[in-house]
């Protein structure tokens, strides 16, 4: 049987979706919502809808703000919203690959594609836990929210 | 040449960081606050990324390099990275031509390549009747998340590949006509030719060349040998392109309309070069009339007509064609070959009509049937009862199946089998 292109992509959306789904499910408001984008997921990829993918990772997104406004931990958000940023990120890749190449042969571009968006999420996630857990004063998070507001401007800068 | 752009793939993620600082600073919750610099960080990834420079080289083999008309091609096609930084994203799509399709494989990819590595695709092609020309294969290489994409084209060599036409003699035998004028149909009757065909008594004007010496000279009476005549021929060739006829045995495989189309085109090329007067008709529900003609202006425009008029392409309409008008614009005694699957009781009759009508008629009927199921298997004893039907009311009929080229059809038919 010759797999179909994407397949690859699309599980490994579907298990970043149920990782979202385990770690974000702290409350029956949470679950649910995570609940939600995974199905929404599932069938965005079933039909090849960019759109049902989006609204499925908003609802994984939901979910992980209703887990974080509960009380989950830092590092339970931070995994969480990388695991999200996969899902999205493997199921338009899943619906991208179906796309271009119908039923050629793309495997190795979804291993690579995988393995290397997981290396690059998880180490900014990975980062970004360390750089909290470092002892320096503690700051205010008005102060760390003006932080990040500069480094999305920086980041805006940076627009071509 | 080639061209970069960003494909929007982590289009919203920024705004998507705003909300959760937005929400953190509400709900006084650092984890959110964090969040949003996770968020920025990938965005400013989504900014500053390069897609790999596109170092490739391709080459391309075809097998067989002259292929017969009907014979499938083997294309293979080798990509290799000649940077010196890993592709971890490379999609290659090749410049197939449009008059031809592809019915094995995929003349697509999608790989990663390490510098120096390679890959080939293979796949195989068919349906070309003539000499096609391969535009330069699409490149499209991204970074390894997918945010940004460059896109070139880069030709592969050899990008040409040319049908043998069938040299005319390998065309179908024509049933015999009326007597027009000296050419290569054989028929019942002799007078000029090559081969032999009676001795008969002396006539004072036969000329000395064909006086029988030897029995001149055994008996003394003057005896005068008679060839074969040939002559030329008027032809028109039918093609079936009606919605019925658009069947095929395997859903990538060449439907009977397209292998109709193939043989027509071989015919109006072929024909005119034994001196025969080719003319194209179409039996479909929309009308396409060539009146025959021998010229080279001619045969380009019958060319044309068969692979460019929408009368002999698939059509979804179910209209019955006018046979009435298509057997009335046929010249008189002209010869008539019918392409089609003969898989509809229509196409027999209008067959036979054309014989009734006084047209020598040889048929050239592609094979779309299938076994997998009862259903195809019994569609394929139903059409093999017609070719039986119409061969035993004296038409000549050529059963071509789906796995051979034409080229075998018609030796076999030079040979006298069917």
């Amino acid at each position: 049987m010759i797999p179909r292109t994407g397949a690859v992509c699309g599980s490994a959306a579907l298990a970043a979706g149920v990782v979202t789904l385990f770690v974000a499910g702290i409350s029956a408001v949470s679950t649910a919502a995570a609940l939600v984008g995974v199905v929404l997921l599932a069938g965005g990829q079933l039909i090849q809808s960019g759109r049902l993918v989006d609204l499925a990772s908003a609802s994984l997104f939901l979910a992980l703000l209703v887990a974080a406004l509960q009380g989950a931990t830092t590092t339970t958000v931070l995994v969480a919203g990388g695991a999200t940023v996969l899902a999205w990120t493997f199921a338009h890749a899943a619906i991208d690959l179906y796309a271009d190449l119908g039923t050629a042969p793309g495997t190795p571009v979804e291993l690579t594609h995988v393995a290397g968006t997981t290396g690059l999420v998880g180490g900014a996630v990975v980062v970004t836990t360390l750089l909290f857990q470092l002892d320096v004063p503690p700051l205010s998070p008005l102060a760390l929210a003006s932080v990040v507001l500069g480094a999305i401007a920086l980041t805006a800068a940076l627009r071509r | 040449m080639s061209e970069t752009q960003r494909t929007g793939r982590w289009f919203g993620l920024a705004g998507a960081a705003l909300v959760a600082v937005g929400v953190g600073l509400v709900g006084q919750v650092p984890a959110l606050v964090l969040l949003g610099g996770l968020g920025v960080t990938l965005s400013a990834y989504d900014r500053v990324a390069v897609p790999p420079a596109a170092g490739v080289s391709i080459q391309r083999s075809i097998t067989p390099t002259e292929p017969a008309l009907g014979e499938r091609v083997t294309v293979a096609l080798t990509v290799r990275n000649d940077g010196s930084r890993t592709i971890p994203d490379l999609r290659l799509a090749d410049g197939v031509p449009d008059t031809v399709r592809v019915v094995e494989g995929s003349a697509s990819l999608g790989t990663a390549l390490r510098p120096g590595a390679s890959t080939t695709i293979t796949y195989e092609i068919t349906g070309g009747t003539d000499r096609c020309v391969f535009d330069p294969a699409t490149v499209v290489v991204r970074d390894v998340v997918g945010v940004v994409a460059r896109r070139t084209h880069v030709t592969a060599e050899p990008d040409t590949v040319t049908w043998e036409q069938p040299a005319s003699s390998a065309l179908l035998p024509l049933v015999p006509a009326v007597a027009r004028r000296p050419g290569t149909v054989p028929v019942d009757e002799g007078g000029e030719g090559v081969s032999f065909y009676a001795v008969r008594e002396h006539r004072s004007n036969d000329p000395l060349s064909r006086v029988d010496w030897n029995q001149y000279a055994r008996t003394g009476d003057l005896r005068t040998v008679e060839f074969r005549r040939e002559q030329s021929a008027t032809v028109v060739v039918v093609v079936d392109a009606r919605s019925a006829a658009a069947l095929a045995p395997r859903p990538d495989a060449e439907t009977a309309i397209e292998r109709s189309t193939m043989a027509a085109v071989a015919l109006v090329e072929g024909l005119p070069e034994d001196g025969h007067e080719v003319g194209v008709a179409a039996y479909s529900p929309h009308d396409a009339w060539l009146a025959p003609g021998t010229s080279a202006a001619h045969q380009q425009q019958a060319r044309d007509l068969l692979r460019t008029d929408r009368a002999f392409a698939a059509t979804s309409v179910t209209r019955t064609p006018d046979t009435t008008r298509l057997i009335a614009q046929l010249p008189t005694a002209a010869n008539v070959v019918f392409l089609g699957p003969l898989c509809d009781d229509d196409s027999e009759a209008l067959v036979r009509r054309l014989a009734a009508s006084g047209h020598p008629v040889t048929v050239l009927s592609p094979d779309p049937t299938a076994t997998d199921t009862a259903g195809h298997r019994l569609a394929r004893l139903e059409r093999r009862e017609r070719l039986r039907r119409l061969r035993a009311a004296g038409i000549a009929v050529h059963d071509w199946p789906a796995t051979e080229p034409l080229e075998r059809v018609t030796e076999r038919a030079w040979r006298g089998g069917q």
